[in-house]
């Protein structure tokens, strides 16, 4: 035996024994394909997770993958859809803590791989800056109900309890949306549902760019069909996922799940609901969910159609939830007209200007902060938020 | 002869439940549904001559029924008891079946109810037997809950109970809320204390006697008592240190932690999915504690006990000099907030802490100019009035602190959840006013919460507020898990329901129930392990049985299946035997495979199975016979009283995983939920939908809810195994 063929003999044997040692059976004959391995490409282990943040991840050797979801801190972040590269964006906000992002990928035989990372907590000394300045978004129309565009700063003034303000100004087109569309599928709803989802469809198409959308649909309890999701496409499949109609309707539970699924980041924040019916099944109360409205800093758009318009005393409610926030009540009698009244919307949300300040007063006490916005022609009737709550900063 | 006709309804075999035709014609409340009579004879127990297991002279039974008073001297009411004749089932079940549904379920507790507590001791207990009978047909959540903390001496119920009798003496309303407030904010502490595990059964027994001798003032007030109780019993008692300051809120920290969980729980080290945790539940539920305690505000602990100690030293004109009392009240007004009642009514505002404070203080300073120490005690009485509203909003909001489950129900529920907490003392029927507040918690929206003049503090709103009917809690403060109960089941996001959901809100509490009334502090690995085991051998004696006739018709037996499923096991067995092992429930595997291991005389483990409350009204949780649901439809409530498989397909999984016993705590509320969302409404009822979701739940699905149990609040904390880099 050559020295060389001797030396592959003991390799050999010593690979059988280590193998079977293991646990392992050494391969033989027609080469196995390996087992497919999922890794997670971002965030990295040693990066904080902040901000808008992309999540990647990869299946080695590829196999047929229908898509990989992304779960932070055990709460499902993004779905990156196949086939690769598996990517998704997803708002981290500013918590400094570290998260556990946990990946699932969804392969198209039936099983799913798994895999779990720890990311670092973001070093303390990066938590401040800029986080003080207080945005209203501004909507200016005429006497008649026309937008008036073309305004520039020197035509605003902004007060905070009485104070005057120095504002500043943010192109419309950098300000990112954030909005969250709730839709009512009360047993009620039964009859609606398929003009329902068609205005829907509708109005997330023709929403302006850049958008980061979320979707609830309601009835005596609330499930999120969507959160932060990019891609309108993904979207609209949700919209057409909507369970058929059953149940009540909790429409001030509905506005209060809405508020929690915008993200954290610079942005508008946007609700748009639609009901059918007046509330019988919250567990909100009204008050509650004021206050939600004006610490969440979001404006709030609610369309009713039917009972939900009829009463007085809900009208009156809905006009007072929305008001605060800088948005509108909208009654509708047929749902055919739902398009035009969520097109006018997204005109609304599409001829805003965004001013934004540092309070004059910096003391975070709690307490509500009284905003007005005025133009110098004094013709011009000015939608803003009303106020917001300076919430201590711990 | 009502009686008569029960019996012959058993004899004739319709123990399973009412036919489904006449079930569609029945109410959905509970409580008003006529009882079952199989469900009623399940409910207790009987000796081989049929005889009621315990206190069972029926002369005894008709003194309890005949009064509803709770006698001062029980001894006299007990003498000359005639031992002959014993209660049997036919007595039990004319008691109960004949009587109207409301009191007959009354009665059907206070039998299960004295079994459970005197069943072994009955005849030196007598008295008290019939004092707590008596008592839990009157004050059935004050009774049930002190049973639920473990305590079996006999003084403590009999003590609380003439103590809730005096509160029912209570005329005026604010007055007794207060009272109420106080009494069963405090019990609601001791129970929570005791759950946690951080409150021994003895001391728990001891400061529950001395709060039942707390005394009441002519006109129905503890006057500062309370706070008492709580510096010298309760706090103590859970090794919270006494430091009373305006200025720190230490005391009411401490508390919380301890109500979290005891000190002493172990935190197991796991590796799950390549990285490793501690799973600590305790410091989890003091995360959630304290979030929820910031969220509903309101005063803390150490700063009401401060008022109320120096109300005290005032009171009992031990105090010589004012002038540090005005020091101390002027510094109490910084840090004392005006307590909140009834919903928020716009444009009606509290009178604040200070402005009470206002006439006190200038009589104060009165007092220490003038240098008259005499008029000390009593400035220090008003004092004590003012602390005892302090006191009533304190101990009604700390039972929410820590039975709200999360900081999304109290956004969902208001921060003033606790304020709108419902005793019925505006109830215009005096029984029915007497009895509202230790009825079993629940929620809704009617009637809406009557708004209250508190002593001087409020303002009667003017005009009718149209928001009042907003959802808030009726009933007892003790045991407010139960009302809580839905918020406890949290939905992962991903799961949304593709049909119409079975049970709607209300039914979906009785399954709940069981998630609150499961108590993980007291599961062990000893549990888990026999459960899976026996689940083992039940399946190993399900696929063994395929070999022979005589084995099938063993386990047909054993697992008490009525004529209907022997008929389709046998059925199966011939034509699908892969199906027969997924044809049996966990619980049946579970039944099947204790009677096959531990030498046949195996026992359910405690602490674990279906809510029994809707069963017999105990506020525990217990592993339902084989043959407990051999029905096809029948109502929510029985379902949920009857269905533990879901809890026992998590033990084998967690024993399988080797993980923490007590995790069980933690998924099953995931479990549950995504089990609610998914039987679908025209399964509505159906046992077997319930049988096959859980038989078919993937071991993957059950990884999921391990894989939420990360963050905040949570109980896996991530440990950093490797080098900072």
């Amino acid at each position: 035996m050559k020295p060389t063929s001797r030396l592959w003999w003991v390799l050999a044997v010593c690979t059988a024994i280590l193998c079977s040692s293991a646990g392992l059976r050494p391969v033989t004959g027609q080469a196995q394909e390996a087992d497919p391995v999922l890794n997670i490409l971002e965030p990295g282990s040693q990066s904080p997770l902040v901000g808008v943040v992309r999540m990647r991840a990869e299946v080695v050797p590829a196999v047929d993958v229908r898509h990989i979801e992304f779960y932070v801190n055990g709460e499902l972040a993004c779905v990156a859809p196949g086939p690769a590269p598996f990517e998704c964006v997803w708002d981290a906000g500013n918590n400094p803590d570290p998260r556990i992002v946990r990946v699932l990928a969804r392969l198209g035989s039936g099983g799913r791989l798994v895999r779990s990372m720890r990311t670092r907590a973001r070093p303390m000394a990066l938590f401040s800056a800029g986080t003080d300045a207080i945005l209203v978004p501004v909507m200016v129309e005429d006497r008649r109900g026309r937008f008036v565009e073309n305004l520039t700063l020197d035509d605003f003034e902004v007060f905070e309890d009485g104070v005057r303000q120095d504002a500043s100004f943010f192109e419309a087109s950098t300000m990112a949306l954030d909005l969250v569309l709730a839709v009512d599928f009360s047993a009620s709803m039964t009859a609606a549902m398929g003009p329902l989802q068609f205005a829907a469809r509708h109005f997330i198409r023709e929403l302006p760019e850049p958008a980061r959308l979320g979707l609830v649909a309601f009835n005596d309890r609330t499930y999120v069909m969507a959160r932060q999701e990019q891609d309108r496409a993904r979207l609209t499949d949700a919209i057409d996922a909507i369970p058929a109609p059953f149940g009540g309707t909790a429409l001030l539970d509905a506005i209060n799940y809405a508020l929690d699924l915008h993200g954290d980041g610079q942005a508008h924040r946007v609700v748009v609901l639609f009901s059918d019916g007046d509330d019988r099944h919250s567990f909100s109360g009204v008050d509650a969910v004021e206050e939600r409205i004006r610490a969440s800093e979001a404006t709030v758009y609610v369309v009713t159609m039917g009972r939900g318009g009829d009463i007085e005393r809900v009208r009156e409610l809905l006009g007072r939830l929305t008001r605060v926030s800088g948005g509108r009540a909208f009654a509708i009698e047929r749902i055919d007209e739902l398009d035009d009244v969520l097109l006018h919307i997204r005109d609304r949300l599409q001829n805003r200007y965004f001013l934004a300040y540092q309070p004059s007063n910096p003391t975070r006490d709690g307490t509500w902060r009284r905003i007005e916005v005025r133009t110098s022609n004094r013709r011009h009737v000015v939608t803003a938020r009303e106020g917001y709550v300076a919430e201590p900063r711990f | 002869m009502r009686s008569t006709l029960c019996a012959v309804a058993l004899t004739f075999g319709a123990i399973g439940g009412v036919q489904p035709s006449a079930r569609a014609q029945a109410p959905d409340n509970p409580e008003t549904r006529r009882l079952e009579p199989a469900m009623v004879l399940r409910a207790l127990s009987f000796d081989e001559t049929g005889t009621f297991v315990g206190p069972a002279a029926r002369d005894f039974w008709e003194r309890v029924f005949d009064d509803d008073r709770i006698p001062d001297n029980p001894e006299r009411e007990v003498r000359g008891v005639d031992d002959r004749p014993l209660i049997d089932a036919a007595y039990v079940l004319a008691v109960t079946c004949d009587a109207p549904p409301a009191t007959g379920r009354e009665r059907l507790r206070a039998l299960a109810f004295v079994q459970r507590v005197f069943g072994g001791r009955a005849q030196q207990d007598l008295a008290a037997a019939l004092v707590a009978a008596r008592a839990v047909i009157l004050y059935p959540m004050l009774m049930l809950s002190v049973e639920r903390m473990g305590i079996d001496d006999a003084r403590v119920y009999a003590s609380l109970a003439r103590a809730a009798g005096r509160l029912e003496r209570i005329r005026q309303p604010l007055q007794l809320r207060n009272a109420l407030s106080q009494f069963q904010g405090a019990v609601a502490l001791v129970e929570r204390a005791r759950l946690a595990g951080a409150m021994r059964p003895t001391v728990a027994g001891e400061a529950l006697l001395a709060l039942a001798e707390v005394p009441l003032t002519r006109r129905g007030a503890f006057a500062g008592a309370i706070g008492v109780w709580l510096a010298e019993h309760l706090l103590p008692g859970v090794g919270v240190r006494i430091a009373p300051s305006f200025d720190s809120d230490a005391m009411d920290q401490q508390l919380l932690a301890a109500l979290a969980g005891s000190a002493d729980a172990e935190r197991p080290v796991i590796e799950w999915e390549g990285l490793t945790y501690e799973f600590d539940r305790r410091t989890a539920q003091f995360e959630r504690y304290i979030q929820t305690r910031d969220r509903l505000g309101g005063n803390r602990l150490d700063a009401v006990l401060a008022l109320s100690e120096a109300a005290g030293a005032m009171a009992s004109g031990a105090v010589a000099d004012a002038a540090p009392l005005v020091e101390q009240l002027e510094r109490s007004v910084a840090s004392i907030e005006a307590p909140r009642v009834g919903i928020h009514v716009p444009n009606t505002r509290s009178v604040s802490y200070a402005d009470a404070l206002r006439p006190i203080l200038e009589e104060l300073r009165r007092i220490a100019r003038r240098g008259r120490p005499r008029r000390l005690p009593d400035v220090g009485e008003r004092l004590r009035s003012v602390v005892d509203v302090l006191l009533a909003d304190l101990l009604r909001t700390l039972p929410y602190v820590v039975h709200v489950a999360n900081s999304y129900a109290v956004r969902l529920m208001g921060d003033d959840i606790a304020a709108r907490h419902e005793f019925g003392v505006r109830i215009g029927d005096a029984t029915d006013r007497a009895r509202a507040p230790w009825r079993m918690p629940h929620g809704g929206t009617d009637p809406p919460v009557p708004f209250h003049r508190l002593g001087e503090f409020w303002i009667v709103p003017g005009v009718e507020d149209p928001f009042s009917g907003v959802w808030h809690v009726y009933g007892a403060l003790m045991s407010l898990d139960l009302a809580l109960a839905n918020f406890h089941l949290p939905r992962l996001a991903s799961a949304i329901p593709s049909e119409t959901p079975a049970f709607v809100f209300a039914e979906e509490s009785y399954f709940a129930h069981g998630v609150t009334l499961f108590n993980p502090s007291v599961v062990t690995r000893g549990q888990i392990s026999r459960i899976a085991g026996a689940i083992r051998r039940g399946r190993a004696r399900v696929r063994q049985s395929l070999a022979d006739a005589a084995s099938l018709e063993e386990i047909t037996r054993d697992a008490v299946l009525g004529a209907r499923r022997s008929n389709e096991l046998a059925w199966t067995a011939r034509n699908s035997p892969d199906g027969v092992e997924q044809f049996f429930s966990r619980t049946e595997l579970f039944w099947l495979g204790l009677r096959d291991g531990e030498n046949g005389a195996g026992r359910p483990p405690a602490g674990w199975g279906a809510p029994a409350v809707w069963l017999d009204g105990c506020l525990c949780v217990r592993i339902p016979a084989p043959d407990a649901l051999d029905s096809s439809i029948v109502p929510a409530e029985r379902l949920a009283s009857e269905f533990a498989d879901l809890q026992l397909a998590l033990a084998e999984a967690v024993d399988e995983l080797a993980l923490p016993a007590s995790i069980v705590g933690d998924l099953l509320p995931l479990a549950m939920r995504e089990l609610l969302d998914s039987i679908s409404a025209t399964r509505r009822g159906r046992v077997d939908a319930l049988v096959r979701y859980v038989n078919e739940l993937p071991w993957e699905r059950i990884e999921d809810y391990v894989a939420v149990l990360v963050g905040p609040g949570r109980p896996l904390r991530p440990i950093e195994t490797g080098p900072e880099p």
